[in-house]
């Protein structure tokens, strides 16, 4: 009898308004008032009841203020936060040594081999876990539980705030059937609205939807999309390396730019820079982030995670640029910056077959240029046919564009 | 504001060490509650950062590791102390 692959047991543990709540936890007068955790422009965290009155995170501290006159704008301070998420994390390895640090107020745990301890429970080991965190620090977190990460992650959405929740994988087609797509980590206000417009408003739709359709209009994404609407991800709980956490390159651009294709001449290029570096570290990673800085130096950041883990310049630069796209860039730049975080060693990965020929691809351009000195071959995107051509070819010769 | 104070503490081998009372401006105030603590690393140093309570007001008290000197950090006497 052939034997059955018994499905992994995946926790997600997500802090609650983790900011706006440390902030509360210090400071007593503010628990139970509608706070922000932010600056005099943008609100980077808010309370719960300050979520009530419909203020979100990203948006900016005038529209926040309209929308809730009482809102009590509180100063960050990452450290203080970051300290709370080292002691949280911490805990994390009394309960399985199979842990993925998300984020600084997220972890993956998966519990497949240790949830025995805790009579065969998942919900036995999640609120014992919360009851410490709640007991040490005074926060909530919230738990999902579920087959693979993906699910993990939707499942802890749906069990905020301060709750618990499992998704099975014989209720996961129901629950997925009638979703909104937004609602899978990994689809974000842009790609939902691409979706829309195809008709796909729900998982179930996504899931029906032709694959080969998919792949034409996204790529590699359009099958992973397609795998994600059926509620399927192979990722592995991993952990993060703890060195070199992150590989980035910026640029100071002299005299600015206002030009988004320049600007994307710089993306296109500090991306190739940070995969050439992540590949020779032996190193793939899953969060892309770009930073712009204005003239009058307001900087600011973006960031998207996938759910799969990259190395080509291309691959990054596709996600810069559709962050940069999204932040809606209107001032002149004075510098761009590009880095790939959340880096795992590429050994651990599970690649997707269709990867290989861009992986095989990438490495035979890594031999060359370690061989005859960088950019003896390198690549062109459409950005680069559209300026130029002294751009292109002399890049790094080009006073404006030299990186 | 950054004032160097006098602590009472308490070190305990399972909660580690627990401020009770500290004077400032010649004033002792007891310690009723910490309602928070978190640690900051400036280079090779550490700061012990404790948000407590005496009951009526709210400090930050901070322990230099480095330089075995307890300060206060900031008084708060509701949220208007706080807004930017």
């Amino acid at each position: 009898m052939k034997e059955t692959k018994r499905d992994r047991i995946i926790m997600l543990v997500d802090m609650d308004a983790f900011f706006a709540s440390c902030e509360q936890q210090e400071k007593p007068f503010l628990r139970g008032k509608p706070i922000a955790v932010g600056g005099k422009n943008i609100v980077a965290a808010c309370s719960y009841e300050a979520k009530a009155y419909g203020v979100k995170s990203g948006m900016s501290t005038y529209e926040a203020l309209e929308k809730c006159p009482s809102l009590i704008v509180v100063p960050g301070d990452m450290e203080k936060y970051a300290s709370t998420s080292r002691e949280i994390m911490k805990m994390l390895p009394d309960y399985t040594s199979e842990i993925e640090v998300f984020s600084v107020d997220e972890a993956f745990l998966d519990i497949t081999e240790t949830v025995k301890f805790w009579k065969n429970d998942p919900f036995n080991l999640a609120k014992d876990l919360r009851k410490r965190i709640k007991g040490r620090f005074g926060l909530n977190a919230s738990v999902g539980i579920s087959y693979n990460k993906l699910m993990a992650k939707l499942a802890s959405s749906l069990a905020k705030p301060n709750g618990i929740k499992m998704i099975r994988r014989n209720n996961a087609k129901n629950l997925l059937e009638n979703l909104p797509v937004e609602k899978l980590s990994g689809i974000g206000r842009k790609l939902k609205k691409e979706l829309n417009a195809l008709g796909i408003v729900t998982c179930g739709e996504l899931a029906r939807f032709p694959v080969t359709i998919l792949k034409k209009l996204f790529g590699q994404y359009g099958l992973l999309l397609h795998y994600m609407a059926m509620g399927e991800d192979n990722g592995v709980v991993e952990e993060v390396v703890p060195k070199n956490r992150s590989v980035g390159h910026s640029k100071t651009i002299p005299g600015g730019i206002e030009d988004r294709n320049t600007a994307l001449i710089y993306l296109f290029r500090l991306s190739e820079m940070v995969g050439r570096r992540v590949r020779k570290a032996g190193m793939i990673g899953k969060t892309v982030s770009i930073t712009v800085r204005y003239e009058d130096f307001f900087t600011f950041t973006k960031q998207m995670t996938l759910s799969y883990y990259i190395e080509s310049g291309e691959e990054i630069y596709r996600v810069a640029k559709e962050l940069f796209m999204e932040a809606g860039v209107e001032h002149k730049i004075r510098l761009l910056g590009v880095s790939l975080s959340g880096l795992v060693k590429a050994s651990r990965q599970i690649r997707i077959k269709e990867n290989e020929k861009a992986i095989r691809l990438d490495r035979a351009v890594d031999a060359i240029n370690d061989r005859y000195g960088e950019d003896t071959v390198k690549r062109a995107s459409f950005e680069l046919i559209r300026v130029p051509v002294r751009s292109i070819s002399n890049f790094e010769k080009h006073p404006d564009l030299e990186l | 504001m950054r004032k160097e104070i006098r602590v009472g503490v308490i070190c305990d081998p399972r909660k580690g060490v627990i401020p009770v009372w500290f004077v400032f401006m010649g004033e002792k105030y007891k310690i009723k509650d910490i309602t928070y603590r978190w640690v900051v690393r400036k280079g090779v140093n550490y700061t012990d950062h404790y948000s407590v309570s005496d009951g009526e007001n709210q400090f930050e008290i901070v322990y230099d590791r480095l330089n075995a000197k307890w300060m206060i950090e900031n008084i708060y006497n509701g949220y208007d102390s706080i807004i930017p």
